[in-house]
């Protein structure tokens, strides 16, 4: 079921709202791995961020309609659908309790695991320069994207200052945008 | 606020991740209409955080997208062309059926659809449970695990023999600190790293103890012990008979060095 046409992201937008099984195929093996890679940061369960993925993906044909490009990226909107399913699971599982009871101020270091095996090569360059990020860059990062974790929530886990939140998550995404684009 | 004032606030962030209120999803939305330099900005950080994404990628398993396909083509009802339309005849015979067969047949379609929608949502049902339970096990097990580990760990804190010494990051690091439990009977020594920040990659983090003005090496580090995504665990380092502080630097993974090149974090007894 690999689609080998390429199409760009207006392309893709406009077959999707047309309900196109081909161009939805292609979404899927261009979006999926990235997605799925947000979710199982944010579920330690293999099978079940799988779960979740599948979820989002039928969730996303299924409401493609009402997705607005004016509003944001394709990406964007998709990995917004997988968070907050994820974010419903944790919670109707009862794990986000789980993750603050064990959590205090401890837990802001460790988001960052390596245990997911490295599957993608073309990952492995940018893998390496995002090591450059400094680390309570990067954590914040981490906590807001991978953890959903809001800026107060970040905060508070972390014993930091709201403004000092906001200004590294700023002067994290400018430094990702630094390195990723010299790639 | 001006365009500036916007794209230095953070909110652009948040509305990338999901995370900006309604009120502020309003105003983002009409900031981008209002300000070019304001729609470019966010259009970058969406860029930046989607190559974060793929940076970060995990394959899975062939079998979702078949999974996917099955469930939005179990959905989709046949398309009208692909309907045999049938064209009735005027030469083709009529038969008629009596009321009571019509009857009859109508009830018993009825009574079909009704069994399948009942099957369906109880075999449903029974899937729902099956993954409620898988995920209730999976839930226990950790449970239990972080539940050994805080044992463990709760052992070496209440031992009366244990001193804690706090190790604070030096003026130059952000955010770290760790805490070391030395055993004042026997030497031996504890780390509890959960307070440093990851390692960057090929990075590791080595111990140390300051034995007159020395620092002799504790060994490395390991922050890849992980219970449900946290690194809980104390571990136990090199003892040293007598020290009068203890640091831990950050050295290129491989052997222990046998002086600290960046020391982070440090406290004295």
């Amino acid at each position: 079921m690999t689609s080998s046409i390429k199409y760009n992201e207006e392309e893709l937008v406009g077959l999707l709202k047309n309900k196109d099984q081909q161009a939805f195929s292609y979404l899927y093996d261009n979006y999926a791995p990235a997605i799925n890679g947000v979710i199982s940061r944010m579920v330690e369960s293999r099978e079940l961020a799988e779960d979740i993925l599948q979820e989002t993906f039928v969730k996303i044909w299924n409401n493609f309609e009402s997705y607005d490009a004016g509003k944001g990226r394709l990406f964007t909107w998709m990995i917004n659908i997988a968070r907050n399913l994820t974010i419903d699971t944790i919670r109707s599982k009862g794990f986000k309790k789980l993750a603050k009871i064990s959590g205090d101020e401890n837990s802001v270091s460790n988001f960052t695991s390596s245990k997911h095996p490295i599957e993608n090569f073309d990952t492995i360059g940018i893998r390496n320069q995002l090591a450059n990020l400094k680390p309570e860059q990067r954590i914040i990062i981490d906590l807001a994207y991978f953890n959903g974790f809001t800026q107060e929530e970040i905060s508070k886990q972390m014993g930091v200052p709201l403004g000092t939140v906001k200004t590294r998550m700023r002067a994290a995404i400018i430094e990702l945008r630094k390195i990723l684009d010299n790639k | 606020m001006n365009a500036q004032e916007i794209i230095s606030s953070g909110i652009l962030e948040m509305y990338c991740m999901g995370q900006a209120s309604a009120k502020e999803t309003a105003d983002v939305l009409q900031w981008v209409k209002q300000y070019p330099e304001v729609a470019a900005e966010l259009d970058a950080i969406q860029a930046g955080l989607e190559k974060y994404a793929r940076a970060n990628s995990i394959k899975p398993d062939d079998k979702i997208k078949q999974n996917i396909f099955e469930k939005i083509n179990a959905s989709v009802v046949a398309a009208p062309e692909n309907i045999q339309k049938v064209k009735s005849s005027s030469n083709g015979k009529v038969r008629h059926i009596s009321s009571f067969w019509k009857t009859a047949a109508a009830a018993s379609i009825i009574l079909l659809i009704g069994s399948l929608i009942f099957n369906y949502t109880l075999y449903n049902k029974y899937q729902d449970g099956l993954s409620q339970l898988a995920k209730t096990e999976y839930n226990l097990e950790k449970q239990k695990d972080i539940t050994n580990a805080m044992a463990k760990d709760m052992g070496v804190m209440a031992n009366k023999d244990a001193v804690p010494v706090s190790l604070n990051p030096m003026p130059d690091v952000a955010d770290a600190a760790a805490r070391i439990y030395w055993m004042k009977n026997n030497g031996e020594v504890y780390i509890d790293p959960s307070n440093l920040p990851q390692a960057p990659k090929g990075k590791q983090y080595q111990f140390w103890g300051i034995v007159d003005g020395v620092p002799v090496s504790g060994g490395m580090i390991n922050t890849n012990i992980e219970i449900d995504g946290k690194k809980v665990h104390i571990q136990k380092m090199k003892s040293f008979g007598r020290a009068q502080a203890f640091a831990i630097s950050i050295e290129d993974a491989g052997p222990e060095k046998s002086a600290p090149s960046k020391v982070i974090v440090m406290g004295k007894i």
